[in-house]
């Protein structure tokens, strides 16, 4: 009894309850709906893996984004293909939204349910069920992330392509967002490389896409035949939730060797211009341009290990590695390079292998052998503290001068770490030639303090005229598949210009039938609106924007 | 009314930007990725790894605090069970710390003493052990008589008659479980080995307090704390070498402000390290052939950075073959017998020791070697529910054995 009396009236006194700002009149969510789906799914998936319970849902409230906390109603883990379908089946009878999540790792809001429902926790699914280092993939489930996957591809000589996240990031939902992969870019981006999947489509169906739909052995081509993986990629559970896939693995060099060119100017054209001449020489491994502050939290394992990096490189740096079968072959592919670097400018100096090694040897846990040849996984995204956005602009390098300045001045005087040297203006962006030089990648990050609200929406909006600014000056397309998430939002900015779908066909009229596209089809294949609903499909409209 | 030390107290509400801030980047789940290199061994959060949901996490706990604070959450017995299903191992806090500065453990232990201080807290279990304190002055309800009789027969001096160097605090847990009677005898006898002139408290010892302090009652462990500290000022002592990790570490860390400046105080590994490099005391002349894996202790290792002594001294065993962990160091695993879990969930402490145990196979261990009484008596009971071969040494039992020495 006494702790029923302490919860009583420490709620009479002071309890304003939990967060479940979902909709006025749900059409989805009902109560007696949720009761009803609550129980169907206890005898579906056994009760163990089916919660309700306030001090469980918190866990699923917020993620890296700005997004205010929100909870679901419920949450499940399922532990098979098999089980998912039965969760959408069940979440389609009884009208109830169902929000899948990987490992939990997002920046988007990707699993923060904005109308409440269902949260499916699909780390239960953390099985790699096949590595084939002769033919080079790798099969595994959702709740696989970036080092368990990593450290089994290594056992065959093999590595997955890593994004510039966190090794805690899931794998499956990466690949199918987009993956930016940190410094091989030559190799595409994550969805370059899903070979194939098993999906649970919003009405209980599995597919398979990719060479497994007809049964024939996964190689590293897709097809012959039909191939329906694109369909499903940046959709973030809108048109249902991954359960397998099939990744392409990369060999393992046996050699690596890394050169550090180095330009001390703060001069970003000259900056661009070597890295194209180097991007179409072909001959890196991995290639990128950081400044020194980025260097330092790629490289660095904890903040003092990337302040101290930092303090020790010049302004710009290309990271340059080199692989070969023998060492001499990497080595000479970079003496290549160094000739090509000075003759497109000669004021780039080169900061001696020895000097590195002897920076990163005085740290507990940078090491730098390691974080070349396996994981290439970052602090970046850990070490962020309150949330982050991140601007992922693709185009051409040239275009990028007027963005950059405009960026600076977006993502200054940001939410800092009272303690970290590193301000994360500075520390959050790079650069880097997609496809050896065809396009580029750019990205800047935006740090938000969660606790204060105006300062999230100053730097939001602050953010979003850059990047409208950009989108419609410079022609540059948004990175992210936004359409998936963005769809009938209001746009956030002070003039009621309308929602994202009424300006797309201003700024980019080519996105805008695709859009069209994407609406149809979430329509043919999620009747019920029950998959990561975030528009209504009678009005177009997202009912909440929760900056 | 028991007198209590007076120390500045930390409040929950402190840590406010820890919980707020705290952005779900998971990286309190895991080792640190650079040293690991089987993806079998990745997980490092006990209770996380055992129930699944996010709220058993570090990443989930952060939430929960949030949720306290700002009233989203009315603390109810779930709450409470979540809260003391963590091992306050520290893993967490090791990956986030490094990285943003935040102190996950620290919070959690706020938490627990806000629950205790709002009467929703510790789990009854845990009851049971402060109605033995109050009656035992230990929690394991060894009658105060027998509190010393551990020492019977060892050439060990008693303090409350005789002076010497070096306070000898063998702790409740060493004293009162006979299977954990052979390594306390073996760690004082070795510091007599290694001549230091050497006394204990015998049926006069009380306990540190520490079994209190994990599950949050702060006053209650501030009692133990005032009579320890004002009966060690008063002997004399220069040294308190503790064989527990835990009395070590309230020593260290709560009572250090109160202690007499010139006390130093050494848990049983840092002992034996300056026995044997400082003093040149020891003199291993027997090989124990063996292979054997160190398993650092929470408090030991995580808390104070001790890592190179504990293994400098097994290093130095003739014929030892020394292994190590896949999540070793820093990495390292619980044994399950952290933050009072094994009285309220006995089934999970068992559940993680195991995982160190079939972790110890793996690597080839035949015996797993440390330096605290819950981690030995977690792998003992581990050790026979799985019915396994493995041994199970005190550290300072292998040094006897080096030593040549019967305990």
């Amino acid at each position: 009894m006494w702790i029923k009396d302490i919860e009583k009236n420490i709620r009479e006194r002071r309890v304003s309850g939990i967060i479940m700002q979902h909709e006025a009149e749900p059409l989805h969510n009902k109560p007696e709906d949720l009761a009803r789906a609550k129980e169907l799914l206890q005898e579906a998936l056994g009760s163990e893996w089916v919660t309700d319970d306030p001090m469980i849902l918190i866990g699923y409230s917020r993620d890296q984004s700005p997004f205010p906390a929100n909870y679901p109603h419920l949450v499940v883990m399922p532990d098979s293909t098999e089980e998912v379908a039965q969760v959408y089946k069940i979440a389609n009878e009884c009208k109830v939204d169902v929000i899948p999540m990987g490992t939990g790792l997002t920046t988007m809001a990707l699993h923060i349910p904005l109308y409440g429902g269902i949260i499916m926790d699909l780390r239960r699914m953390d099985r790699i069920l096949e590595v084939d280092g002769d033919n080079m993939y790798m099969v595994i489930q959702p709740g696989v992330n970036y080092l368990a996957a990593q450290v089994e591809a290594q056992k065959v000589k093999c590595r997955v392509l890593n994004p510039s996240t966190a090794a805690t990031a899931g794998v499956i939902s990466n690949h199918a967002f987009c993956n930016i992969n940190t410094l091989a870019s030559k190799y595409g981006f994550g969805i370059d490389n899903i070979i194939d999947s098993t999906l649970v489509l919003p009405d209980g169906s599995i597919v398979k896409t990719g060479p497994a739909s007809y049964g024939a052995v996964k190689a590293q081509v897709p097809g012959p035949g039909p191939d329906a993986s694109s369909l499903f990629r940046y959709a973030f559970g809108t048109l249902g939730t991954v359960t397998e896939m099939t990744l392409r693995l990369y060999p393992e060099q046996e050699h690596i060797y890394q050169i550090f060119p180095a330009y001390d100017e703060d001069r970003l054209d000259r900056v661009i211009d070597v890295l194209y001449k180097v991007a179409n020489e072909n001959l890196t491994l991995e290639l990128a341009h950081m400044q020194n502050s980025f260097f330092g939290i790629f490289i660095g394992s904890t903040n003092k290990e990337a302040s101290a990096i930092t303090k020790s490189m010049p302004r710009n740096n290309l990271f340059t590695i080199f692989s070969g079968v023998t060492e001499e072959e990497a080595r000479l592919k970079a003496q290549v390079i160094e000739r090509v670097i000075l003759e497109e400018e000669p004021a780039f100096e080169f900061m001696p292998p020895e000097a590195m090694d002897d920076l990163v040897g005085e740290l507990r846990s940078a090491n730098l052998d390691r974080w070349q040849k396996y994981f290439n996984v970052t602090v970046r995204v850990m070490r962020v503290r309150g949330s982050f956005l991140i601007g992922a602009l693709i185009g051409h390098l040239d275009n990028f001068l007027q963005v950059e300045k405009g960026m600076r001045v977006a993502t200054s005087d940001q939410m800092g770490h009272t303690d970290d040297p590193l301000p994360p203006d500075d520390a959050s962006t790079y650069l880097q030639p997609y496809h050896m030089g065809r396009s580029a990648y750019m990205e800047y990050d935006l740090y938000t303090n969660q606790g204060d609200k105006d300062e999230v929406m100053r730097a939001v909006m602050t953010y979003a005229r850059v990047m409208m600014q950009a989108i419609v000056r410079d022609g540059l397309v948004l990175a992210c598949g936004a359409l998936a998430l963005n769809k009938g939002m209001p746009l956030p900015i002070p003039e009621d210009l309308g929602t994202i779908d009424d300006l797309l066909p201003l700024v980019m009229p080519t996105l805008a039938p695709i859009a069209d596209a994407f609406t149809q089809f979430k329509m043919a294949v999620d009747p019920n609106n029950i998959a990561a609903r975030r528009w209504d499909y009678e009005t177009g409209l997202c009912k909440k924007l929760s900056i | 009314m028991k007198k209590r030390i007076t120390a500045t107290r930390q409040v929950l509400e402190e840590l406010q930007a820890d919980y707020s801030i705290c952005t779900k980047c998971k990286i309190c789940q895991g080792v640190h990725v650079q040293f690991c290199a089987d993806s079998r061994f990745w997980r490092n959060c006990p209770s996380g790894t055992r129930f699944r949901w996010e709220a058993y996490y570090a990443s989930g706990k952060m939430e929960l605090a949030r949720g306290l604070h700002t009233k989203e959450l009315a603390p109810n017995e779930v709450m409470r069970d979540i809260l003391y299903a963590c091992n306050l191992c520290s893993s967490c806090q090791e990956q986030c710390y490094e990285v943003k500065q935040l102190l996950p453990t620290r919070v959690f232990e706020l938490m627990r003493e806000k629950a205790v201080r709002e009467g929703w807290g510790p789990m009854p279990e845990h009851k049971k052990l402060a109605e033995s304190l109050e009656k035992n002055d230990n929690p394991w309800g060894l009658s105060k008589k027998k509190r010393g009789d551990w020492a019977k027969g060892l050439p060990l001096k008693n303090l409350n008659k005789d002076q010497a160097e070096v306070l000898f605090f063998a702790g409740c847990t060493y004293a009162a479980d006979p299977a954990l009677l052979k390594p306390v005898r073996a760690a004082a006898l070795s510091l007599v080995e290694g001549g230091w002139d050497v006394g204990t408290l015998g049926a006069e010892e009380l306990c540190c307090g520490a079994p209190m302090l994990l599950v949050g009652d702060r006053d209650f462990f501030e009692t133990f704390a005032f009579e320890n500290i004002e009966r060690f000022n008063a002997l004399g002592v220069k040294t308190i070498v503790a064989p527990c990790s835990h009395c070590a570490w309230v020593f260290k860390e709560e009572y250090a402000d109160h202690l007499n400046s010139d006390i130093k105080v050494m848990q049983i590994s840092e002992a034996l390290w300056w026995l044997l490099r400082k003093d040149k005391s020891l003199n291993f002349t027997n090989e124990v052939k063996m292979k054997a894996v160190w398993h650092d202790p929470c408090k030991l290792g995580r808390r104070f950075d001790q890592y190179k002594k504990p293994r400098a001294v097994l290093e130095a065993i003739p014929g030892l073959e020394v292994l190590e962990f896949h999540r070793s160091m820093f990495n390292s695993l619980c044994c399950g017998g952290g933050g009072g879990v094994p009285y309220a969930f006995p089934d999970f402490a068992l559940y993680t020791a195991k995982e160190r145990l079939f972790e110890a196979e793996a690597v080839g261990a035949e015996a797993i070697v440390t330096s605290c009484p819950y981690c030995l008596q977690m792998f003992h009971k581990a050790v026979e529910d799985k019915k396994s071969d493995m041994k199970v040494y005190d550290l300072a039992e292998l040094v006897m054995m080096a030593l040549g020495k019967e305990v």
